[in-house]
């Protein structure tokens, strides 16, 4: 069955990450739909966020390519906002809230040029969205993990991508921030926008996306939840210590 | 112009050279970098020097700030193939390069000004005599140019890229994957604090440039929380050591540079001691207040929860009996605790006040 180009979203063939000669991620083939919200789960040393930088070209990979709605990535990034892990950064940088948002306008704005009066109000724009309008002046080491997370968001809706990669968000963050940042998520696939997010609490799958992708080095399975989330992929994917982690059938 | 202005004002110009990059270096935590580059430069020089047989050429600059690249280059990939830790990394190849250097100054340039001591320490004090003259007229001291220009050109750099600069050093990855390449930008970095290590070379040494460039930022970052602010206050901070380390030193009759840094050690132990937001005395003076606030709260609760009981529990002695709290400690609590109108005297005892327990309420509902 070949598939329609243009609904593809992400697509990721034979792609191979090794460091020295140890591979991470083994001959990897993918092609995630659009206007959908896709998981990307597997145990610890997976490679999962290796493939979100590998696909997103801040890690070289040993081989493959990566095609963004049928284009290559390298002419494709700014269809693209990439939400890195919270832990990343430094939070001491001696800035504040604004300002971290107005950094996703900066792939817009090019080189040498500054955001202006017309990048602010996006930014502002999108903090109100994020539920920090109030915070923008907020020097950025006063934020809690809930609101760090909630301003790495800001700064990706600002890009205004057509595909949103988050790795972890949901680390650190309490109940009522995550269930925030699944109600503006499921917002963007509504948009017709792209959603892949690195996961780790199996519980919460089912409720939060519509696609799949577990992973352990080499890919283990891809499709809707409901046909791809059983014991038997699981069991690949966690080698059995997944009942530890989780009582889905 | 008299040689101390002259002096203070190159002093300004290294200072100022220094402080702008000197402010990425500390917020992307490589300061110790600038160590590295500063030493290894002077391989650079001297390789030069045997090629053209004068020091007063812009080449050296440029062999110079290529060795310092080079030295950046082969530290990271030290440090990336993961046989060896960062500050190993960084241990190992510029002393090794550093060395060179020296070698080849004490075999085949020992009678030239080329001499280690000039350059492990440098001498301010000299800038004055090498003067730039063109035809008749006496343009000022050759290093005032020298540091204008490396000044003029790492002020243009970080103007033009600042917003890239600070997106790479706050989040890199983010900065890739919105195609600012920070790599480049980083040997950009890399190349103002060669050219800048270069330029001091002369005035104020391998050694003490370090200082220049780590001490002003790492000052300013105590004392604001905007990226801008801190390099203009670092700017700002490395004129003073200029001013005050030449006073300092003409008043103690010893070296310019060394008085330079040890006012930028001072003042950065000054703000250590006494930024408003993050000092260490700040710091102590709030933990003494909240303890103090904290332990006047749970005197309200413990009140409130024995109120109607035995005298006791509301004296002085019950404090220290049940409480375990040291004598002066509970004095001190208690004269808090009137001041701010939560408990009232009543005879040999005390009893809340309406606002006391109000305030005692509320710390148990919210906790």
């Amino acid at each position: 069955m070949k598939k329609d180009p243009t609904e593809i979203a992400v697509s990721i063939k034979d792609l191979t990450v090794a460091f020295d000669k140890k591979p991470v991620l083994w001959d990897i083939d993918l092609d995630i739909p659009k206007g959908a919200l896709t998981a990307i789960v597997g145990p610890n040393g997976a490679g999962k966020s290796t493939l979100l930088k590998a696909a997103l070209t801040i890690i070289k990979p040993t081989a493959g390519r990566v095609d963004i709605f049928g284009q290559p990535i390298k002419r494709q990034l700014s269809q693209i906002a990439y939400i890195p892990q919270r832990n990343s950064v430094d939070w001491d940088f001696p800035t504040n809230v604004l300002d971290v948002v107005l950094m996703g306008t900066y792939g817009d704005l090019g080189w040498i040029k500054r955001p202006g009066k017309k990048e602010k109000n996006r930014a502002l724009n999108v903090l109100e969205k994020v539920g920090m309008e109030t915070f923008y002046d907020r020097q950025i080491s006063q934020l809690s993990g809930g609101q760090q997370q909630r301003i790495f968001l800001a700064r990706a809706l600002v890009q205004n991508a057509a595909i949103y990669i988050m790795d972890e968000p949901f680390v650190g963050v309490d109940a009522v921030t995550e269930k925030a940042i699944v109600t503006l998520l499921k917002e963007l696939r509504d948009q017709q926008k792209t959603v892949i997010v690195v996961h780790h609490d199996l519980q919460t799958i089912d409720e939060y996306f519509d696609w799949v992708f577990l992973l352990n080095v080499r890919q283990i399975a891809f499709g809707k939840v409901k046909n791809t989330l059983n014991e038997e992929n699981l069991r690949l994917t966690y080698g059995g210590r997944h009942s530890f982690i989780t009582a889905h059938p | 112009m008299s040689p101390i202005i002259e002096i203070i004002l190159i002093g300004c110009l290294v200072a100022t050279t220094a402080a702008i990059p000197g402010c990425f270096l500390i917020l992307r935590k490589m300061a110790m970098m600038s160590d590295a580059i500063s030493h290894s430069v002077l391989l650079g020089i001297v390789l030069m020097f045997f090629a053209i047989k004068t020091l007063h050429s812009p080449l050296l600059i440029i062999a110079a700030t290529i060795t310092g690249l080079v030295t950046v280059v082969f530290t990271e990939a030290l440090i990336s193939s993961k046989k060896m830790k960062k500050d190993a990394a960084i241990g190992f190849i510029f002393p090794l390069f550093f060395a060179l250097a020296i070698i080849l100054i004490t075999q085949y340039a020992s009678n030239i000004h080329l001499d280690q001591d000039t350059v492990i320490l440098g001498e301010i004090a000299f800038a004055p005599f090498n003067r730039m003259v063109w035809g008749s007229i006496d343009y000022g001291p050759i290093a005032m140019w020298v540091m204008g220009i490396i000044g003029l050109i790492n002020a243009l750099f970080i103007g033009c890229f600042y917003k890239e600069l600070k997106i790479a050093t706050f989040d890199p990855a983010l900065a890739s994957s919105l195609g600012l390449a920070p790599s480049r930008l980083h040997y950009g970095l890399m190349a103002c604090v060669c050219m800048t290590c270069v330029g001091a070379f002369d005035s104020v040494g391998t050694i003490l440039i370090v200082a220049l460039i780590v001490t002003p930022p790492a000052t300013a970052y105590l004392l604001t929380r905007k990226l801008s602010t801190m390099i203009l206050l670092s700017i700002i901070i490395g004129c003073l050591c200029s001013v005050l380390g030449t006073i300092l030193a003409l008043a103690i009759d010893g070296s310019i540079a060394g008085a330079m840094c040890t006012v930028a050690g001072t003042l950065f132990l000054l703000s250590f001691l006494f930024s408003p937001n993050h000092g260490i005395i700040h710091k102590f003076y709030t933990q003494k207040q909240q303890k103090i606030q904290f332990s006047a709260i749970l005197l309200t609760i413990q009140f409130l929860n024995h109120q109607g009981e035995d005298s006791f529990e509301f004296s002085i002695e019950n404090l220290i009996d049940h409480m375990r709290w040291s004598e002066p400690f509970a004095q001190k609590i208690i004269s808090y605790a009137l001041a701010k109108n939560y408990i009232k005297r009543n005879k040999k005892a005390y009893e809340l006040t309406p606002y006391g327990i109000e305030v005692a309420k509320n710390a148990m509902a919210s906790s």
